[in-house]
């Protein structure tokens, strides 16, 4: 069971966290062809190693945000609120 | 009767005398005993049998490793299954029984399938038990193997639970692990050290030594002193750290004697974890090395300091390392005199030529003589490549077996520790790769405990690379009949087995674990991995560092379930959600049911009536007078801000701006596939404020999902949530007599029909009271949602009851409901609709394509899959035959066929027109009205026809009215 650092309530067991997927994916225009909605819908990065992905502490203060975990240690290298883009490099 | 007691050992008292049963026979042994050490002192040599061979087994090991005396304790609800003697303290009234076996431990018929195992290799069960099918032979299987019963009736113990967070963990409570705590606790931490045996010292009370020149008791009581006077440290003996976990968490499970609870389970977090968990020693494998009689070197210490038993009369050390001379020095020492040492190494690390006793290098045991007991080995001396050049037969009835150290690494495993293969030591060693995770001592492959206790001292690494200085020889014999040389002694897994994996190709370490199933038994292979996948890397010609090693995973040593559970059972087992009129529920004699996490009436049956015979009754009330339901389980969610009418258009298919304050509309929520997600009733309080009623079972998820798309996405929207689900008391009043019911409460609400239309909400007082009514029906009647704050809810229901009576007023369930609501037609999401249906299959396409703005699901609504006219759509069904109710899931077919082509979703007796009616998903169901089907339910089929679903009050009087 992960240890998350809540960026409101600190760091509290992941059994009070709802994982929500992976983050940063661009929700295309309702005018977007069946290929580029498809992507949006099914397709999801699958890394070894750095992973983006959001996180809700909904037995807590109900806050989403983002971070970045290495799926090989499940270390979380970075912690960071919903509003801010994708980290350009490893994440820490 | 060869075993015998010299003293009363440093744990056992003699003066304690405690009396305990053994398959029915009484023995006594002393206080402080294990049931294996008191067993062995009393002559007891057979313990159990092995799992498929059926050989007899005695005591093997004198810890968890234990793999031969496994034994049944207790009984009825205490009774436990796969007690490792070796682990069970002795205590007055023990009953003890030997398992695997049939009819008795001393002559077991099964034994057969020893004289006849050429006939069940490796890979036995999967090549023969499969005509016509396994379970064909499953229960004469199950007879003859087994380890003991599981407990037959519920478990009358208690059982504890913790949670803690301390700076350090220390798991192993040996020299190491003691020295380590006391310097983690002098800098300040909070430490928790953890011990599995009954007191702390590991090694050194097995093999007591001479630490900075002293006798190590006095080190080891001076170091519990020094711990004992830092309050920061906390110490527990009987406690086992069972697993490791992500981000350094661990489980601890804790036996408790005595202390109001059976177990206790600790689960806790630490910033740093040291895992100070010593080494296990391993087995030589040789012809009938199985044989009662044979235990570990280091088991025979551990008996003799501990319990003052030594394991015979003739006593005999056989090894590949200097454990041996360090072992026969300890007995000379307590005065027992070893008959011989046989060392498969030429060269010993170790002076011996003082021991003054028979020692024979560059000899192994090659085989063992004796009934069920051990009375001679046979040994064979090798020269140069010739390994038996000659042999000879010593007699022996107890021989300590010594093939090394191997680093007890499952604990660094669980966190996926790489593990290293080291020549020297023959054995894995864990390399942490982390900082808040340390291994030390034996643990790390370190044997040389002086070093190690330096190195804590000094807070340097552990890692000097400690061996044994000659050397390590070979675990296995050469030659001989090796369908008799066992690897596994619980699973009878021999070498034999391995080589026949091995040509079939089973030849990685995860395959021929599973197909022979070496170290698959209760004891996880802590004698026999090692030595399979050592074998394996010969045979196969390859490094054991390339062959590798199965992964440890949690737990360490079986957890009972018992302890897991805790005290979540029965009531405690999830918790429920009450109504607020939960009590007035009960006292109306309601049938509870749970529906999601909510108790809530299904019913109220009167006396000597069934449940179906009540909804039938409530629901005919309803229909001529007037009903009462407890709708408070109904979410309620808030929607308030400048944007809400906007972020609502874009959450719903329906369009939202246009919807007036005071009005309500039913509306669908879809996911982002345009499958529909919810269903419910949204209504304008205001301006900027709307109150979203969800249905009960989606509450949680619709608030989750909404909160979800304002924070993530519609970051700019000027929007605020709020669950009142449980604020709220919804009292549901329907039937044609409602209107005249809720008019005898005072109210400042206008309910007349043309100032309180039908999809209406008002918001004013009811006694008093804030009240907000809507005028929405799942019933199909005039209905009144009256909602009042929560802790009103009792009064409302209890005055409506009081106040109702000449209106015939009854309270209604939801069942009851779920029936009126199929005879109107109201489909009910997540029954009538699947993981698949989109807006368009019930009837809501045009609704969702009149609709320019986006909002959730809408460009999924026109992808191929959703737009192909073959898709499920809900129709009406109505079976040609006046029998019961359809059965819901049954499938519909066309008449004769076989092909399914749809399924009934809903489905009821219907009291008003005295017929079954139902629903459910078709194959371009709208298309094919008043065709007749099939529908198809274990075997039976009956005639349905294809309808609308609204069967009662189709143009909808009876609601406006």
């Amino acid at each position: 069971m992960f240890l998350i650092p809540c960026p409101h309530c600190g760091a509290r067991d992941e059994q009070e966290f709802t994982f929500g997927g992976e983050g940063h994916l661009i929700r295309p225009d309702v005018r977007s062809d069946d290929e580029t909605w498809g992507q949006y819908l099914f397709f999801r990065d699958n890394p070894k190693g750095i992973h983006y992905e959001r996180w809700c502490h909904s037995f807590g203060c109900g806050t989403w945000f983002n971070i970045a975990r290495d799926t090989v240690t499940h270390e979380i290298k970075r912690v960071y609120s919903i509003a801010e883009p994708k980290p350009e490099t490893d994440g820490s | 009767m060869s075993a015998y007691r010299i003293g009363p050992g440093s744990e056992t008292q003699a003066s304690e005398r405690l009396s305990f049963r053994f398959n029915g026979r009484r023995y006594t042994g002393y206080s402080g005993d294990t049931l294996a050490s008191a067993l062995l002192a009393a002559g007891v040599r057979v313990f159990g049998r092995s799992f498929k061979r059926h050989r007899p087994r005695g005591v093997f090991a004198a810890g968890v490793e234990e793999p031969g005396a496994l034994v049944q304790v207790g009984s009825e609800g205490r009774g436990t299954p796969n007690v490792r003697a070796s682990l069970l303290p002795l205590e007055d009234g023990l009953e003890v029984r030997t398992q695997s076996h049939w009819p008795s431990v001393r002559l077991d018929l099964l034994r057969s399938f020893d004289v006849f195992s050429s006939l069940i290799p490796a890979g036995f069960y999967n090549k023969t038990f499969i005509w016509p099918s396994w379970q064909a032979y499953e229960y004469f299987v199950r007879h003859t193997a087994g380890f003991g019963v599981c407990p037959q009736k519920p478990d009358p113990e208690r059982y504890a639970e913790r949670h803690l967070a301390v700076d350090v963990l220390v798991c192993g409570g040996g020299p190491t692990g003691l020295a380590a705590a006391l310097a983690a606790g002098q800098a300040g931490n909070r430490v928790l050290l953890a011990e599995q045996d009954s007191r702390f010292g590991g090694s050194l009370l097995a093999s007591p030594m001479k630490i900075d020149g002293r006798r190590s008791e006095q080190w080891l009581q001076r170091t519990l002193d020094a711990i004992a006077q830092i309050p920061n440290v906390e110490t527990l003996t009987h406690t086992r750290v069972s697993g490791l976990y992500d981000h350094n968490l661990a489980l601890l499970d804790r036996r408790m004697h005595d202390a109001g609870a059976r177990a206790e389970l600790i689960s806790l977090r630490a910033k740093k974890i040291i895992i100070a968990t010593g080494a296990i020693e391993q087995p030589l494998i040789f012809e009938n090395n199985d044989r009662p009689g044979i235990m570990l070197l280091g088991a025979m210490q551990s008996y003799l300091h501990r319990h003052g038993v030594v394991a015979g009369q003739n006593l005999v050390f056989a090894g590949n390392n200097d454990l041996l001379y360090k072992a026969a020095y300890d007995f000379a020492q307590q005065g027992v005199f070893v008959k011989a040492i046989i060392d498969s190494r030429f060269e010993p690390g170790v002076p011996y030529k003082h021991l003054g006793l028979p020692i024979h290098l560059g000899c192994e045991v090659i085989d063992t003589k004796g009934g069920k007991e051990l009375n001679r080995i046979v040994v064979s001396q090798r020269k140069g490549a010739d390994f038996r050049a000659k042999t000879f037969k010593l007699k022996c009835d107890a021989l300590g077996v010594s093939g090394g150290l191997a680093p007890c690494v499952h604990l660094a495993s669980h966190v996926k520790t790489p593990l290293r293969f080291k020549e020297s030591l023959a054995a894995f060693v864990p390399e942490p790769q982390s900082e808040d995770l340390q291994v030390i001592g034996a643990a790390r492959g370190n044997f040389d405990l002086e070093a190690s206790l330096e190195a804590i001292a000094k807070g340097v690494a552990d890692e000097q690379d400690a061996g044994y200085s000659q050397g390590i020889g070979s675990r296995f014999s050469s030659g001989g009949n090796l369908s008799k040389q066992w690897v596994d002694l619980l699973y009878d897994v021999t070498v034999a087995d391995l080589d026949l994996a091995i040509r079939e190709n089973y030849s990685s370490v995860e395959h021929m674990k599973r197909y022979t199933t070496n170290g698959m038994a209760v004891d996880q292979g802590k004698t026999s991995n090692l030595n399979a996948l050592t074998h394996l890397a010969e045979a196969t010609e390859r490094p054991v560092a390339e062959v590798g090693t199965t992964t440890y995973r949690p737990p360490y040593m079986p957890v009972s379930l018992g302890t897991l559970v805790g005290d979540k059972t029965n009531r405690f087992y999830a918790p429920v959600r009450e109504l607020p009129m939960h009590r007035q529920h009960l006292s109306l004699g309601a049938a509870m049911d749970i529906y999601g996490a909510w108790h809530r009436p299904a019913c109220y049956p009167r006396p000597r009536e069934d449940e179906e015979d009540a909804v039938r009754r409530e629901a005919l009330q309803v229909r001529s007078h007037v009903g009462i339901c407890d709708g408070s389980a109904l979410g309620k969610i808030e929607v308030h801000g400048p944007d809400a009418a906007e972020f609502l258009n874009f959450i719903y298919l329906n369009n939202v701006p246009t919807l007036k304050v005071g009005s309500c509309r039913y509306g669908l929520m879809l996911s982002e596939q345009g499958v529909i997600f919810d269903d419910g009733v949204f209504c304008r309080l205001g301006d900027t404020e709307f109150l979203v009623s969800t249905t009960s079972a989606h509450a949680a998820q619709v608030y989750r999902s909404m909160e979800e798309w304002l924070q993530c996405e519609l970051l700019n929207m000027d929007v605020t949530l709020m669950n009142a689900t449980e604020s709220w008391a919804n009292v549901t009043i329907a039937g044609p007599r409602a209107r005249e019911l809720l008019a005898r409460f005072d109210t400042d609400i206008d309910l007349s029909r043309d100032a309180f239309p039908f999809m209406g909400i008002r918001t004013g007082h009811l006694e008093g009271v804030p009240a907000r009514v809507m005028r929405v029906s799942f019933s199909g009647e005039v209905c009144f949602e009256v909602n009042v704050p929560a802790a009103y809810g009792a009064d409302l229901w209890d005055e409506a009851l009081g106040r109702g009576e000449d209106l015939g007023v009854t309270p209604y369930g939801v069942e009851s409901m779920m029936v009126l609501r199929i005879e109107k037609g109201f489909m009910h999401v997540g029954s009538d609709t699947d993981g698949q249906t989109v807006p368009q299959d019930v009837g809501w396409g045009l609704i969702a394509a009149r609709k320019n703005a986006d909002f959730v699901g809408k460009r999924s609504l026109s992808m191929s899959n959703n737009v192909r006219e073959d898709r499920l759509q809900l129709v009406g069904l109505e079976p040609l035959d006046p029998r019961g109710s359809l059965m819901t899931g049954a499938h519909l077919t066309k008449p004769g066929e076989s092909t399914s082509e749809g399924y009934v979703t809903s489905a009821c007796f219907s009291p008003s027109l005295n017929r079954p009616v139902g629903m459910g998903l078709l194959k371009d169901g709208r298309q094919r009205m008043s065709e007749e089907l099939e529908s198809y339910d274990c075997g039976i089929r009956r005639a349905v026809r294809v309808t609308s679903p609204v069967f009662v009050d189709p143009e909808g009087a009876r609601l406006h009215a």
